[in-house]
């Protein structure tokens, strides 16, 4: 279960003081897909953030599979990070000098899984994102849904217990996009990992099992 | 418990890196390739300039070991050892040589000649006629002695001493020019052998190779002989040498760790900007739950790979550039000609020595670890969500 309870967040830079998030709560129960849906600027990415313990927030709690991340040390961040969950972000994100084999290796690798069982798997993965073949490619040689496709086979070769996508589409053409959110869905319903995932597109709501709508930080109205 | 990534990953994930970043990399080698050879190559050239100075000073005559008062009893062969080329033996007479009403007081020093030419450039040195041969009765003098009493090549001169049976008479076969006071003012040279003498003690002029220590010869001539005879390296007989030779090193250092600082604030400042052309990669590592620790890891293990790369590419060309010229050598003679510790020839031999071949590579390796060190704490140190939001 995924457990966010009065988080705030506020930035401090050159343009003043901005309340990224504001007393947000909320929470997924395991193997549910959750949308945050809002414009840009509405805090989206920095709820994503906070839930993946990649950004602290200033107040509240985040409780991961009853792990609470926000008061983990750094290095116990990156392990709880790198064993129970898998991000995807805008633009892909692959490892520009890794091949397609290795940047879906790479969450395997980091988890100790040994070279037969990463093979068998990456194998698999490949060809469940339609990309057998390529796995001697660059992410330089994909077009962009390859790339993202790419990127969620990595998110979740490492059977995480939960996957943050921060707008997996924003970079997509609409079918490809509607392509790869189906893909996302199928894999996190396979694997039993709960989906957190932001978006612009309202036609997600439909296919999450909850959705949030967020604007200036705050959580406006939950729809199920 | 999650099990710690392998080192062995990050080491591949760091050639990846380095091999993926081309064009980047075979810069950033190449000026450490340019450094390190270039550097290898200076300081060699400085050993070589240090020994070039020690061959003029000691192969025109005087030899890396004189020693005084050898008795007949022991012969050159028992002073040679490892390390030693030749061991020439000479007598010293105190005399006087005359010719007509003019007298001049000498040290007549009695050579064998063949071998001397071997082991000296002495021979180089003669201006007029020729040197003096095996067997012969002729003697070889200073133009400022020839100049005193008036003679020239051909002609004949008295020799007398307390120590010879009796007065000899030499003909002047060849008439030399140092440029070494001690040298141009108070000897002649003769056939040993010319002249007769009942008892006498020998001096011996020891010429070594340039990487072997005087030191070391002296001492085992110390553990050989029996006695314990006077033996004089250079070192001792030219101070002054000495103290140029270190002040040449002194020198060249200033300068190699001049360059060294020029060129490695240069090559820590590529490695800075190498690293930080990584910094998506090492964010989205942070993001996927790499620690800091093993960003660290992996961003040192890219410098020294490309170290350990380009000081080996460096050290090689170094190498063979001190190779070259070792063999080739470089004539500097428009530039020493006057110089009398280039008194013999100008050339410059480079010579490797380890400081050398292990000082450019390991200063290389240790600017560039230095350099990595500050990204690689703020890379360490930046949260994976700050890295990606500036890239």
């Amino acid at each position: 279960m995924i457990k966010v309870e009065h988080i705030s967040k506020t930035y401090y830079s050159g343009r003043g003081r901005l309340q990224a998030l504001s007393d947000v709560s909320f929470s997924a129960e395991a193997g549910t897909t959750t949308a945050v849906i809002g414009k840009s600027g509405s805090g989206k990415t920095t709820l994503l953030n906070c839930i993946g313990a990649l950004l602290r927030p200033d107040n509240g709690s985040v409780t991961c599979f009853g792990t609470q991340v926000n008061i983990l040390s750094s290095k116990d961040v990156s392990l709880f990070q790198r064993r129970n969950m898998g991000f995807i972000f805008q633009s892909g994100n692959l490892l520009s000098y890794y091949t397609v084999f290795d940047n879906i290796a790479f969450p395997l690798i980091l988890n100790g899984i040994g070279k037969k069982e990463r093979k068998k798997h990456v194998s698999f993965l490949l060809e469940r994102i339609g990309l057998t073949g390529a796995e001697n490619a660059l992410p330089n040689e994909l077009s962009g849904g390859e790339a993202q496709r790419v990127a969620a086979a990595r998110a979740i070769a490492h059977s995480p217990q939960m996957l943050l996508a921060d707008e997996p589409t924003a970079s997509l053409d609409s079918e490809t996009g509607k392509k790869l959110i189906v893909l996302l869905f199928e894999m996190t319903k396979d694997q039993k990992c709960s989906l957190v995932l932001s978006t612009h597109d309202p036609e997600l709501i439909n296919l999450c099992d909850q959705s949030f709508h967020m604007r200036d930080g705050r959580l406006l109205k939950e729809a199920i | 418990m999650i099990p710690s990534t392998p080192y062995c990953h990050w080491v591949r994930s760091a050639f990846l890196f380095l091999v993926r970043s081309g064009r980047s990399t075979f810069v950033l080698s190449l000026m450490v390739v340019v450094a390190v050879s270039s550097l290898i190559f200076l300081s060699s050239f400085a050993v070589g300039v240090n020994d070039a100075m020690i061959r003029n000073s000691v192969g025109l005559f005087s030899g890396h070991i004189s020693a005084a008062g050898l008795p007949s009893s022991v012969s050159p062969g028992d002073l040679m050892a490892k390390g030693t080329k030749h061991v020439l033996k000479r007598i010293e007479v105190i005399g006087m040589i005359s010719a007509g009403n003019k007298a001049e007081a000498i040290n007549m020093v009695g050579i064998e000649p063949l071998s001397e030419r071997q082991a000296t450039a002495f021979a180089r040195k003669i201006t007029e006629g020729r040197d003096i041969q095996n067997g012969s009765h002729e003697i070889l003098l200073s133009s400022n002695i020839s100049e005193k009493l008036g003679v020239v090549v051909g002609d004949s001169i008295r020799f007398t001493a307390e120590g010879i049976e009796r007065p000899i008479d030499l003909k002047v076969s060849g008439i030399y020019k140092t440029g070494i006071a001690s040298l141009d003012l108070g000897f002649a040279f003769c056939p040993a052998d010319s002249l007769p003498l009942k008892t006498y003690a020998w001096t011996a002029a020891v010429f070594l190779r340039d990487d072997v220590k005087p030191e070391a010869i002296v001492s085992l001539y110390k553990q050989l002989l029996d006695k314990d005879y006077s033996f004089t390296t250079w070192k001792e007989s030219m101070p002054d040498l000495v103290q140029l030779i270190n002040l040449n090193y002194f020198s060249m250092s200033i300068v190699i760790v001049l360059v060294f600082g020029v060129v490695s604030l240069g090559i820590s400042c590529a490695f800075v900007v190498f690293i930080f052309k990584g910094l998506r990669e090492y964010g989205i590592m942070k993001a996927m739950g790499v620690t800091s620790g093993e960003v660290s890891f992996l961003i040192v293990t890219e410098v020294v790979l490309i170290n350990i790369a380009a000081c080996l590419a460096g050290g090689i060309l170094g190498v063979a550039a001190v190779f070259f010229f070792s063999k080739n050598g470089i004539d500097l003679s428009y530039w020493t000609s006057h110089n009398q510790y280039f008194v013999v020839s100008g050339e410059i031999f480079p010579r490797l020595t380890a400081y050398s071949l292990i000082g450019p590579p390991a200063a290389s390796l240790s600017f560039g670890l230095i350099s990595a060190i500050w990204p690689a704490l703020l890379i360490a140190r930046k949260k994976a969500v700050d890295i990606l939001k500036v890239i």
